[in-house]
């Protein structure tokens, strides 16, 4: 068994939230060693949660340990010339510095790349920002939030499911998924910077804009503007929709898009009489008619259970998922075959479950080494390395 | 290729046998940074967003060359065809992949081994190699034939049953995301995995199942439940931790600016910015608790100031006092938007059926690298001679045997 895919590799995160530390944990996971320097007060997921119980405390806060198992966990207040020092050090001598200070406290804390770059020409600094170091909005503020409505993303969100543009106005996407997505653009931008420095012998800065991030994620959009801009989806339901009503829960059920899986389903379903009409048949006249057949298809969905139409759909190989709760993932069988919940044993949090990796790796795959850290838990242990 | 004087991966060759969009996606990043990405397609059975079902040809007419969708995600790559369902078909992708570092695929869980071309096959044929496979629910399990597109699976995984309208139905985020935000974490983990390669001599599959990688982004809701058996519900622009957090309209039709305030020197701010309104003051508005309580009643304020703004303007007027807001754009909107230019976050490439056309760069900005050029997503076929004679050594002859048995098409 390997020691981790990243094991030669030395990280110094200086990142709060989700974004940047999500960044260090794709890094971590496989085997880098990250240091995390986080302020006195602690990175601000500590203070997010989830808690158990719901009782909040900086060392039970389910986002924070998720996001910083395996790192170690220093404290600097980079606001303080003699910390920002200990910081310069640190920088000296790793490979990563991945950091999500704002453009403008960058150049304030003299933590800029070409005032680091003199400590460590092998350095690769990845910056995350919300707009990126450079432009007229460098200096902007945002949240995960605002990053995704300007993204285009909002405008986008729900897909395929407005039909009153004032009622349903652009829609936040769950979770954070503008930080985690920003994060995993990192993480990948980084290791092609770990390539171009054993090609070249440089480090280098790489510079992430979270919303533009969040923009590329359009590229149908944009290819489609380019090549036939009315082929660009309007807001207002325009197609399919992707989630669709039954008895007892929703599914995401698209038997239309081909005609072998039309055909499947409605056999399957008995063809049943509102389903024969022949402007169905071909792929051409059920998009034409989309709105008339999906109105159908919902009023025998809503007879129906979503399992067993995804069981069906299932078996006969049309795309279909069921919309699944947290709990319903928790107990699906499919995940739990696959063991990717995990339990993690934390000091303070006790046995969480959590979700496993993105990815697996047959010979160095991701792993839970160490709890996430106490607060400035390794904060001696590291700083009397440097001395 | 491109990437100037030291592509990151020059001299690694990738054998991709993927489709759609996660795993094309993936491999342009490894193309635009170097290296050498070979689609293996087919006229048998294309991919299938070069088809016109998909109704995105270039200028209203559709073309196997003149999809927007696959030329948007496969620049920088060559394309042999070859039909995989004959055995001799077989012999030259494992050819292929003697001569590569790493292959990818995103057929359904089991298509591969069923082909002769399982990771425990291709690492017979080239011991160190990477396998990267994707699919929806994984490789193995009681559900792992079930099919479907992005916006499918993250249904599977979670996210849309925590998107959504108050008290309004689960519902998935636009477009094809799933696919794309998918692809980065395949791009990532063959470059980890490449690393690895590399010092330590070893190869490996990779198995991404890509409703886990969505669950692993939601981990914030798994462990609300797991810790307190609470669902999180479905709160339309609402958060628990932010108050007020909208999106607000401003002038014109169906335009709108999103703004997000957390604590109680933002809110101070958003009443400076917005010229100091006697509203603002309200003891009612002054805490948190407070502001979650009257939501709704501070929206229709915020509202009245938005109408009489362009959301470019009012969220510039918003920054100006340092509180997160923006305009929220559409696909023409941030075609124009002068932050994500400034970025360079659009490129143009000429394409030889369809010319110049724009297209999302990849995100991210390289001080090293500052010439990342974009190259030109490939032609069905366009390299199949090229690379069965220059990279497999076969002869014309030979090629054109396999032409006439229909193999390589």
């Amino acid at each position: 068994m390997s020691d981790g895919a990243l094991s030669d590799l030395s990280v110094l995160e200086v990142a709060q939230g989700v974004a940047g530390p999500f960044c260090g944990k794709l890094l971590a996971d496989l085997g880098a060693d990250v240091i995390k320097i986080e302020p006195p007060e602690g990175d601000r997921s500590r203070r997010h949660g989830p808690f158990p119980g719901d009782e909040a405390h900086p060392e039970r806060s389910g986002q924070f340990i998720y996001l910083n198992h395996n790192k170690r966990s220093v404290t600097l207040d980079v606001r303080d010339e003699a910390s920002r020092g200990l910081l310069r050090r640190l920088a000296g001598q790793a490979d990563i510095l991945v950091i999500d200070l704002a453009a403008k406290e960058l150049e304030e804390f003299a933590l800029t790349y070409e005032e680091l770059r003199p400590l460590n020409d092998q350095l690769i600094m990845t910056a995350i920002t919300p707009f990126g170091l450079v432009g007229p909005c460098r200096d902007w503020v945002a949240t995960d939030f605002t990053a995704y409505m300007m993204s285009g993303l909002g405008f986008q969100t729900p897909y395929g499911q407005v039909t009153d543009l004032e009622a349903q106005p652009p829609l936040a996407g769950g979770g954070y998924q503008t930080d985690y997505l920003s994060g995993a653009t990192a993480a990948a931008m980084t290791m092609l910077a770990v390539f171009h420095r054993k090609a070249s012998g440089e480090g280098q800065l790489v510079d992430i804009s979270r919303f533009e991030a969040v923009n590329a994620m359009l590229r149908n959009d944009y290819s489609a503007a380019s090549y036939t801009p009315e082929l660009v989806p309007p807001r207002i339901k325009h197609g399919y929709s992707w989630v669709l009503p039954c008895e007892d829960g929703y599914i995401s059920f698209s038997p239309f898009i081909a005609d072998h899986w039309w055909a499947t389903f409605r056999e399957l379903a008995g063809n049943p009489e509102w389903a024969m009409s022949e402007v169905f048949d071909t792929a051409e006249g059920r998009h034409a008619n989309n709105d008339v057949l999906e109105a159908l298809t919902v009023e025998w969905l809503l007879t129906q259970k979503k399992m067993e139409v995804y069981e069906l759909a299932r078996d006969s190989g049309i795309p279909c998922f069921p919309v699944n709760s947290m709990q319903e993932l928790i107990e699906s069988r499919q995940y739990r075959h696959r063991d990717f919940f995990v339990e993690v044993e934390h000091p303070g949090a006790g046995v969480l479950t959590q979700p496993g990796p993105p990815a697996r790796f047959s010979a160095t795959p991701a792993t839970v080494r160490e709890p996430a850290p106490r607060l400035g838990a390794h904060t001696d242990e590291v700083l009397e390395g440097l001395r | 290729m491109s990437a100037g004087q030291y592509a990151p991966l020059s001299g690694v060759r990738i054998t991709d046998i993927g489709w759609v969009l996660a795993v094309p996606h993936a491999t342009s990043w490894l193309a635009t940074f170097g290296a050498d990405v070979i689609r293996v397609e087919s006229t048998v059975r294309p991919d299938i967003t070069r088809m016109g079902g998909l109704r995105n040809g270039a200028d209203g007419v559709n073309g196997i060359n003149r999809s927007s969708m696959y030329n948007g995600v496969n620049f920088g790559k060559r394309c042999v065809t070859i039909d995989l369902t004959q055995p001799r078909g077989i012999e030259l992708v494992k050819d292929m992949v003697r001569q590569s570092d790493i292959v990818t695929e995103n057929f359904a869980a089991g298509v591969m081994e069923r082909m002769g071309l399982g990771y425990e096959e291709l690492r017979k044929v080239k011991p160190d190699i990477i396998m990267l496979s994707g699919s929806p629910l994984g490789q193995d399990g009681p559900d792992k034939d079930a099919t479907g597109f992005g916006p499918n699976t993250q249904a599977y995984a979670g996210l849309p049953y925590i998107t959504g309208y108050e008290g309004g139905m689960p519902t998935g985020l636009g477009r094809d995301y799933p696919d794309f935000m998918i692809g980065i974490h395949m791009a990532f983990s063959v470059l980890a995995a490449l690393h690895h390669r590399n010092r330590s001599g070893e190869g490996q599959w990779i198995e991404i199942a890509m409703a886990e990688t969505v669950t692993s982004t939601i981990p914030e809701a798994v462990l609300d439940y797991t810790m307190n058996g609470r669902e999180t519900p479905r709160r339309g622009n609402r958060h628990p931790h932010f108050a007020p957090r909208g999106v607000y309209h401003s002038a014109g039709d169906d335009k709108w600016v999103a703004i997000s305030v957390e604590g109680g020197e933002q809110w101070r701010a958003l009443g400076e910015a917005l010229g100091s309104p006697g509203w603002a003051a309200d003891p009612r508005f002054a805490t948190h608790e407070g502001r979650q309580a009257h939501h709704d009643e501070i929206d229709e304020r915020i509202t009245a100031w938005t109408r009489e703004r362009t959301h470019y303007e009012a969220a510039t007027q918003l920054q100006a006092h340092g509180v997160p807001s923006a305009p929220v754009l559409d696909t023409f909107e941030t075609l124009e938007d002068p932050q994500l230019n400034a970025l360079g976050a659009f490129v143009e490439t000429v394409h030889p059926e369809v010319g110049k056309r724009r297209l999302a760069g990849l995100p991210g900005r390289f001080s090293a690298i500052p010439d990342v050029e974009y190259g030109v997503s490939p032609l069905l076929g366009e390299h199949t001679e090229e690379v069965l004679c220059g990279l497999l050594g076969l002869s014309a002859e030979e090629l054109a045997e396999l032409t006439e048995q229909g193999i390589t098409v």
